[in-house]
């Protein structure tokens, strides 16, 4: 009787053990396809960049530090590694398009161009889908977080070799200000 | 009411209109075999035989292609169509609407719906499909002219969590079938002038 009430602890523990393990293999897996869905994002932003650079070169000659500073914080978003270098480097480079954005406003020419308008489109677009993308990947990070640090999952989870997920989150707190443009010099 | 249960309550209104449908189907099917051919008289109640079938296949049919029917009926035209043939101006408009629904799609966490564009002036949007992956979510050519960018995407939006909430599948398959009751008062109204109820009329007539 006593042997047979041992046993059932033991299989209700072991099969409790496998199927908060798969449960946990799955929420990682749900959380890296989420943090690509980003990445993929932000690569074609990437790739926007110079397009748009290369189309409003001509007409904001003399604006030639705010395209530079747009091509290095491309170029620094490109070496990120991992969700937080990622999230504060794309920050500084949102920033700094932005600013060349407000500016090229004062160009009527680079206003009504055709290409121009594309371009700034697929940019908010693919901005906005970085922000869905981002919500998307927090939450299931955030809950795989918790499914680690839950009672008692907390016990094994570790010793599993699952880590917590890092979020894609701003954390400096300049960044969350907006973009001061200073119009006066034009 | 939560997401899911909302869900579930979508799922079991389109059982009960079309089980509604093909009981009001068989109820006139016995009617006709009652009145024109007479019940008890031996013969098989073909009226309802045939009712019957009708009513299923037609609720089948608006489960698995009423989207279409609704897209064709409201001549709907697939985004991608427009855009190989349209201007600048009108690229970069529908080219936004795509964008839009692109970003909705994965803030929703849903798969991409089809984008129709209904040629008409006023502004409008609905959503079709028995479910998210085969979903199409058209807008009026009036909508896109009226709304900017960000208002646009406040109506997908809304489109999309009717896809997301299955109210599309309900909603889908009330047009399809309110269709195929007009068509049967149609029939009925012309079967009504012609035969009255005389057996010798409806003989030669048809």
């Amino acid at each position: 009787m006593l042997a047979g009430l041992l046993v059932a602890i033991v299989v209700v523990v072991v099969l409790w053990a496998v199927s908060s393990y798969n449960r946990l293999v799955k929420m990682r897996n749900q959380a890296l396809n989420g943090w690509r869905q980003i990445d993929v994002q932000l690569k074609r932003r990437h790739d926007l960049i110079p397009n748009l650079v290369n189309a409003v070169r001509g007409s904001m000659d003399f604006e030639r530090d705010t395209l530079t500073a747009v091509m290095e914080a491309r170029s620094k978003a490109l070496t990120a590694t991992g969700p937080a270098d990622a999230a504060q480097k794309e920050g500084q480079l949102t920033q700094a398009l932005g600013r060349l954005l407000a500016v090229a406003e004062n160009y009527p020419t680079l206003k009504s161009n055709d290409n121009v308008k594309m371009l700034q489109e697929e940019l908010s677009a693919t901005e906005n889908k970085v922000g869905f993308a981002r919500q998307f990947y927090n939450d299931i990070a955030t809950s795989f977080n918790t499914a680690q640090q839950v009672f008692p999952a907390n016990l094994f989870a570790a010793g599993f070799g699952f880590k917590p997920a890092e979020l894609f989150e701003i954390t400096n707190a300049t960044e969350r200000d907006v973009p001061v443009v200073d119009l006066s010099r034009h | 009411m939560n997401l899911y249960e909302q869900q579930q309550s979508n799922r079991r209104k389109t059982w009960l209109v079309m089980l509604a449908f093909v009981a009001l189907f068989l109820f006139l099917g016995i009617g006709f075999d009652t009145f024109y051919i007479g019940a008890g008289r031996g013969v098989l109640p073909i009226g309802s035989v045939i009712a019957l079938g009708v009513g299923s296949v037609s609720a089948a049919t608006s489960y698995f292609s009423g989207d279409r029917a609704v897209l064709l009926s409201t001549r709907a035209q697939p985004v991608e169509e427009l855009a190989a043939g349209a201007n600048a101006d009108d690229t970069l408009k529908l080219r936004q609407l795509e964008n839009v629904v692109d970003e909705m799609s994965i803030a929703s966490g849903l798969p991409r719906p089809k984008v129709y564009v209904v040629p008409d002036a006023d502004p409008n949007a609905f959503a079709t499909g028995r479910d998210p992956a085969h979903a199409s979510l058209a807008v009026t050519r009036g909508l896109l002219d009226t709304l900017d960018r960000e208002e646009l995407q406040g109506v997908v939006a809304h489109e999309m969590s009717h896809i997301r909430n299955l109210d599309v599948r309900v909603m889908t398959i009330v047009a399809a079938l309110a269709g195929a009751v007009a068509l049967l008062a149609d029939w009925a109204r012309r079967g009504m002038m012609w035969g009255g109820g005389r057996r010798r009329d409806r003989d030669d007539e048809r």
